[in-house]
């Protein structure tokens, strides 16, 4: 269909459709005949009332696609050719960026709205309700104390002066899309005539993006205010934690270590005496393979040395291949569980055994962690 | 046979897939096509005496088959399909369909003339000049061994 827009084939508009030439056989010529007889078929018409075949100066045209729909699908169509039209006629005027521009995506979107939430809470108090986008902002704003320099920055992206300029800059601009005059036209001016309309239509819908773009803004509130300063704040700095819960940028791209704090825990040997375990933080990276390691320099029966950064041994799992936030929550959750509940006493399971066993291969010890008196687990998930 | 048979054996023949024919206006329309062929062409058509005493052919002109690429179904435009039209029912002959060039089509009526007997084997594999060449020799022999025969 594209070819006939390049083409130097003689088209007729007619009833808002475009009218091709007919091809012919045996066959068709009979009913063309026929449908010229006054005896013969009746032409059946299209909603609009548009002759199927009409006859031009003793040539006859068949009804193909409609102009309106070929324009209105065009972003469909031809989606390359009509990014490029977009790029460059938007080009032409002053170049705006929306709010969407400066706010954080991909990774660190889904590390603060959809994994934070989950191992935030607003008060200690059991509540089955996760927090909101808005809750969540709310309680990292007041975390944190955001430099008044990223403020500026929202407003300046919230000022509606540069949005009303450009479209102001739009209004100057063609807007009506006229459709071609009815009658024979070769398919090359038609072809023109799109490629106008092509851009009246894209100075349409960005003037409706602007405008969507201006009510929403006149609707943001001081909260919306923070929460935006808060996003870009923790962009900026690329780290941040809250109840344990945190993450930090590894280089300069959108590449995270997303961590958890265990807390001070206790696990037993053999005979019942009691370790306790430092804190430590089980993280798993958005680069690489995901699993869950611990990133200080720690020592425990389920990781093989003691040095940080170590994977800890979770047998017979299925890792997960995706960065997708419940992938994410889930492998925290196994390294944590992994260190708190995995060790089996009675087994002795994993690289080394909390009780110094006859044959045992002295590697790692832990008795400098062994405590005289029973105690209850500091902090648990 | 009794009749049950019968309407049964016609309704499996019928049944079955049959392969698709040449059809002389898919051979036609797409020689006018490929040559762009027009009235000059129907205009020659009622002269080919004049054409072919023109150009006289003999051994040296013998050629190979020229090589045509036909779809199963042919359209052409109202120009081409009058031009065909008008091809197939001046040159209204058998061998028409198995011509490839438009030269081809203007022998196909001398050669179906000279010889109505020849396979379409015959006709698919060879030019029309080369098989309208061979018909003559052939004519010319058998005309020199019947004056030999009366010499001896």
């Amino acid at each position: 269909m594209l070819q006939l827009f390049h083409s130097e084939l003689e088209l007729l508009v007619q009833s808002g459709f475009i009218y091709v030439p007919l091809l012919f056989d045996p066959d068709i010529a009979r009913e063309i005949q026929h449908r010229s007889d006054p005896e013969g078929l009746p032409d059946d018409l299209a909603s609009g009332g548009s002759k199927t075949v009409v006859e031009l100066r003793g040539r006859q045209f068949i009804r193909s696609v409609n102009i309106q729909s070929v324009l209105a699908n065009y972003q469909r169509i031809d989606k390359e050719y009509y990014d490029q039209l977009k790029r460059d006629y938007l080009q032409k005027s002053s170049n705006f960026s929306g709010l969407s521009s400066i706010l954080p995506s991909g990774k660190l979107q889904t590390i603060i709205l959809k994994i934070m939430p989950y191992f935030v809470r607003k008060s200690r108090v059991l509540e089955r309700r996760q927090l909101s986008d808005e809750d969540l902002l709310d309680l990292v704003y007041s975390k944190l104390d955001i430099p008044q320099s990223f403020f500026e920055r929202v407003d300046k992206v919230l000022d509606s002066k540069p949005l009303l300029r450009r479209l102001n800059d739009l209004d100057k601009l063609e807007q009506t899309i006229e459709m071609p005059p009815e009658g024979p036209v070769t398919g090359e001016a038609l072809g023109q005539w799109l490629y106008k309309a092509l851009e009246s239509q894209i100075v349409n819908r960005e003037r409706c993006r602007l405008d969507q773009e201006l009510r929403e803004r006149e609707e943001t509130s001081e909260s919306k205010r923070n929460h935006i300063a808060t996003l870009l704040y923790i962009a900026e700095k690329g780290s941040f934690e809250l109840d344990g819960f945190g993450f930090s940028r590894i280089g300069s791209r959108d590449d995270y270590l997303i961590y958890k704090r265990t807390g001070e825990y206790i696990l037993k040997d053999y005979y019942a005496r009691s370790y306790r375990f430092p804190d430590c933080r089980v993280a798993v990276s958005s680069i690489g393979a995901l699993r869950p390691l611990v990133v200080e320099s720690y020592k425990h029966p389920f990781l093989i040395g003691h040095a940080p950064g170590q994977e800890i041994c979770i047998s017979g799992y299925n890792w997960p291949q995706e960065f997708t936030a419940d992938n994410i929550i889930r492998l925290l959750e196994e390294g944590i569980n992994a260190l708190l509940y995995g060790y089996d006493a009675r087994r002795r399971n994993g690289y080394h055994s909390l009780d110094p066993t006859l044959y045992y291969v002295k590697t790692i010890e832990f008795v400098d962690y062994r405590v005289q008196r029973d105690d209850r687990p500091v902090a648990s998930v | 046979m009794d009749l049950a048979q019968n309407l049964r054996s016609d309704r499996a023949r019928q049944k079955r897939k049959q392969p698709h024919g040449r059809k002389v206006f898919n051979t036609v329309s797409c020689i006018v096509r490929e040559y762009k062929l027009g009235e000059d062409f129907l205009k020659l058509i009622d002269n080919t005496d004049g054409y072919f005493s023109q150009r006289r052919m003999d051994l040296r002109q013998v050629k190979g088959k020229k090589v045509l690429e036909l779809p199963p179904f042919s359209l052409v435009s109202q120009d081409e399909y009058r031009i065909a039209m008008a091809i197939t029912g001046k040159l209204d002959n058998p061998y028409l369909q198995f011509a490839h060039s438009p030269e081809e089509m203007l022998l196909s009526a001398r050669l179906y003339e000279a010889n109505p007997s020849l396979t379409s084997q015959d006709l698919l594999r060879h030019d029309f000049g080369t098989l309208l060449l061979c018909q003559r020799a052939k004519e010319e022999l058998a005309d020199l061994v019947k004056g030999l025969g009366k010499i001896i």
